[in-house]
């Protein structure tokens, strides 16, 4: 019973949602092919990946634990980061269709500085991992 | 196996297998032989396979060699102590070379007093000997030498003072640096670091118009705000200038300790020996051949733990033996009442090997007695990249052994071994280890393959590389303005040096340095902790000339002692007279996280700031903690450190002091140093 089997288990558990969700968006979207078929494609990539995970997880066991605190919450930062970095990458498209200068900048600045957080995170998630997974 | 102090029990290797390598940590020294180190590496890369392994060379000269790897991507001093002779300004950062490095500021007084003497610009908040024979005096607060130093870079820039040629050839992020230190006017650097404008200028202009300059930093900047940031600065002052490869021109990013380079080149500081990169698969795989292991024995998961994340981890609990070797964290590491707790926690299991029982080896479960320097055979590598052979002189005393005998010993009854089931380590004596690190560092920067005992035996030294092709050693690195910035070759991808985020491979390749030095810029931020209201002073700690580290050796020497008995605290004449404070007065310097007692010196140093020697502890009272008498200096220092070097920033802490006796004498500091008493009105 590990850490470790838990990380596995939460991962199986994202990428069994991720291919729900391209499953859904492939139904939703049938009148956009492109996005339609590759949506179908990702969503059996999910689906594979997410029963290889299951199966791991199963064999290194979890104490349904969860993440360790400090693991969790970065976890969780990258994630919110990554959200305003593609919330910021729209914002930027939109300012550039519109000549919106001001917008633009903002938009721009806040891309760099998310890019630098997003990197520390990776950084120091990578970092914090083995010990908090693997040491018992 | 030594002598047991406590009653905690645990088994050496017993446990390797319940919790995991991980639970490992090694605390190592910058006072070892290279060939204890190597086997050291690994020991703990190969055999244990934990990725917890530091030197002590984190508290003084880590910030070197990372600014070294985000500059030129790898480690390895460009310049030579030889330089000295033949350049024409010094630039010494942050660097008390009068009380840190005797023999090179002889070499150095050997220049300013003969004919032609070089020009001389130092920056210290404190009058240090070289700083009153210097031209320009940079007495900057204390935490504010990146700025400054983007201050200088732009005054090179904005006066025509670079060799735009040699950059356009050599250097890429020219641009950027520009634009960044575009931000520092001679007024505003003025105003942020507290000197006067004209200093400034007049400083640039030395360094600006010099011919052959010789630039040297050490823990001013290692242990400061911003540490790494501000020691590539110095990097880029000498590259935007092209003095760098050339007799009499260089830098030198200095080391603390007489065997620190050897920490880094072989592994114990848990970079991988021979500066090979950890996100580099081949360069894992070399070692992995050479020590006959699969690859994911060692451990290249991430960047080695460094010593303030090791006892992070060990408070948390996931750490359970720390084995600590020839160092001594009791009095070392900053904020002493922390340390200490983690040393006495319930369920680490403490090792410390050591040729005296310091205060750290008073908290220890298990003690290692350990052989010194005289008493064993081994080579050390100094500064400038010369390696010397050390024959034992005398046997050591009792059951002392060897740190590599240790290690060695500690092996064989863990049986490490390799793939085939042979051991893991083969050597047994210095000169076989010395051998196996010959054949690990081939082919490297830090090349050996060209040395060999007898060769250092017939002779002095000889600097690194040493070939086949260069028999004789290199003196100077980088001559022919082609650094170590190939993929395949570096042994880092640099970081960013805001966050110490890490770059990977493909965003390396992306820069496409080819061979050309990288220029790196930063902005100037204030430090963590700064002085307010209720802690009014800004505390710095540092060296007297008399002490070296925590005094176990020199706190054995009467003469040493003599000439600095006791812990002082330095402080400016005039916040000495708003406090009441006079020479020798006990004085009470109190942080949020402890206090000392100390005497008073008052000295010519920068008004607001105080200044504590680090050297000072209990176990000459044979205590490993105050018992009511506090005075070590890390009592009141801070836990933070530098985002890239990860080294703790010892020389920035918010103090306040009091008065709480009258003197019966002058301070007990020397008067012929940096704390030589303040000249009278």
């Amino acid at each position: 019973m590990t850490r470790f089997g838990d990380a596995i288990r939460r991962a199986a558990e994202v990428e069994s949602g991720l291919a729900a969700e391209f499953a859904r968006t492939a139904v939703e979207h049938e009148d956009e092919p492109d996005v339609a078929h590759l949506s179908s494609l990702f969503a059996e990539e999910a689906e594979k990946q997410a029963n290889n995970l299951a199966a791991l997880a199963t064999r290194h066991g979890d104490t349904s634990d969860g993440l360790p605190p400090l693991l969790d919450d970065l976890t969780r930062l990258y994630l919110h980061v990554q959200e305003a970095w593609i919330y910021a990458t729209i914002v930027r498209q939109g300012a550039l269709a519109k000549r919106d200068e001001a917008t633009l900048a903002v938009a721009e600045s806040l891309l760099q500085e998310a890019a630098r957080q997003a990197k520390w995170l990776t950084t120091r998630i990578k970092t914090t991992a083995p010990q908090a997974l693997t040491v018992e | 196996l030594g002598h047991c102090h406590g009653t905690r029990r645990w088994s050496l290797g017993g446990d390797l297998e319940r919790h995991g390598p991980g639970a490992f940590g090694f605390y190592n020294s910058g006072q070892l032989f290279l060939e204890d180190y190597y086997t050291l590496g690994v020991m703990t890369k190969a055999g244990l396979g934990t990725p917890h392994v530091d030197g002590n060379t984190r508290l003084c000269t880590a910030t070197a060699g990372a600014a070294l790897k985000e500059t030129f991507s790898s480690d390895g001093q460009p310049a030579s102590y030889v330089d000295v002779e033949s350049c024409d300004t010094l630039f010494l950062v942050g660097h008390n070379v009068a009380e840190t490095e005797t023999v090179l500021w002889m070499r150095i007084l050997d220049r300013l007093a003969g004919p032609d003497p070089p020009k001389l610009v130092v920056v210290d908040p404190r009058p240090t000997v070289p700083a009153r024979r210097a031209d320009v005096h940079l007495a900057i607060r204390n935490g504010t030498n990146l700025a400054l130093l983007n201050g200088i870079l732009h005054e090179l820039i904005a006066n025509g003072w670079t060799d735009e040629g040699w950059i356009a050839q050599h250097t890429i992020g020219f641009e950027d640096l520009k634009a960044v230190v575009s931000g520092y006017p001679p007024e505003r650097t003025a105003e942020l670091c507290g000197v006067p404008e004209e200093q400034i200028r007049a400083a640039a202009e030395i360094l600006g118009k010099s011919d052959a300059l010789l630039s040297t930093v050490l823990q001013g900047v290692y242990q400061s705000n911003q540490a790494t940031a501000s020691a590539c600065q110095v990097n880029n002052i000498n590259l935007a200038r092209g003095m760098i490869g050339k007799p009499g021109a260089g830098v030198l990013q200095m080391n603390g300790q007489p065997t620190a380079q050897n920490t880094r080149e072989t592994g114990a500081d848990g970079d991988l020996p021979g500066f090979r990169n950890w996100q580099n698969d081949a360069h894992i795989e070399e070692l992995a051949t050479l020590w006959n292991v699969e690859p994911l024995t060692i451990p290249h998961h991430g960047p080695p733990t460094p010593a303030m994340q090791i006892f992070r981890y060990a408070e948390e609990g996931s750490i359970r033996l720390l084995w600590i070797i020839g160092t001594n964290p009791a009095v070392s590491l900053p904020q002493l009442g922390r340390i200490r707790s983690i040393l006495r926690q319930e369920g680490l299991f403490v090792v410390v090997q050591d040729c005296f029982l310091s205060e750290t080896a008073r908290l220890a479960d298990v003690v290692l007695p350990a052989a010194m320097w005289g008493e064993k055979t081994g080579t050390f590598t100094n500064a400038d990249r010369t390696v010397h052979l050390s024959d034992k002189a005398v046997e050591p005393p009792g059951e002392a052994r060897s740190d590599m005998a240790i290690f060695l010993d500690y092996s064989r009854r863990m049986g490490f071994e390799d793939r085939d089931g042979k051991p893991l380590i083969s050597w047994s004596t210095p000169e076989e280890a010395f051998e196996a690190w010959k054949e690990c560092s081939k082919g490297r920067p830090c090349d050996y393959s060209g040395l060999s005992y007898d060769k250092l035996r017939s002779g002095s030294g000889i600097p690194w590389p040493c070939t086949a092709e260069r028999p004789e050693g290199t003196e100077r690195l980088y001559e022919d303005g082609r650094f170590v910035t190939d993929p395949e070759l570096c042994e880092d991808f640099g970081h960013d040096l805001l966050t110490g985020a890490a770059n990977d491979e493909a965003e390396y390749r992306v820069l496409n340095p080819a061979g050309r030095a990288i220029l790196k810029a930063a902005e100037y931020r204030p430090p963590h902790e700064t002085p307010d209201d209720e802690y009014p002073f800004s505390l710095t700690t540092g060296r007297t000339v008399y002490h070296f580290h925590t005094r176990t050796k020199t706190g054995r020497a009467r003469e040493l002692v003599d000439a600095a008995p006791d812990a002082w605290l330095e402080l400016a004449p005039t916040d000495a007279d708003e406090l009441g404070i006079s020479e020798g007065d006990w004085v009470r310097a109190e942080s949020r996280r402890g206090w000392i007692q100390a005497r008073a010196r008052l000295t010519g140093i920068k008004d607001g700031v105080v200044f504590a020697p680090f050297h000072y502890g209990y176990w000459d009272a044979g205590e490993s903690a105050p018992d009511g008498h506090p005075r070590a200096a890390n009592e009141l220092t801070v836990t933070a450190w530098d985002p890239v070097s990860k080294q703790p920033t010892y020389k920035l802490a918010a103090v306040r002091l009091e008065k709480v006796a009258d003197a019966e004498g002058p301070a007990p500091a020397p008067t012929v140093t940096a704390s030589a008493p303040a000249e009278g009105p």
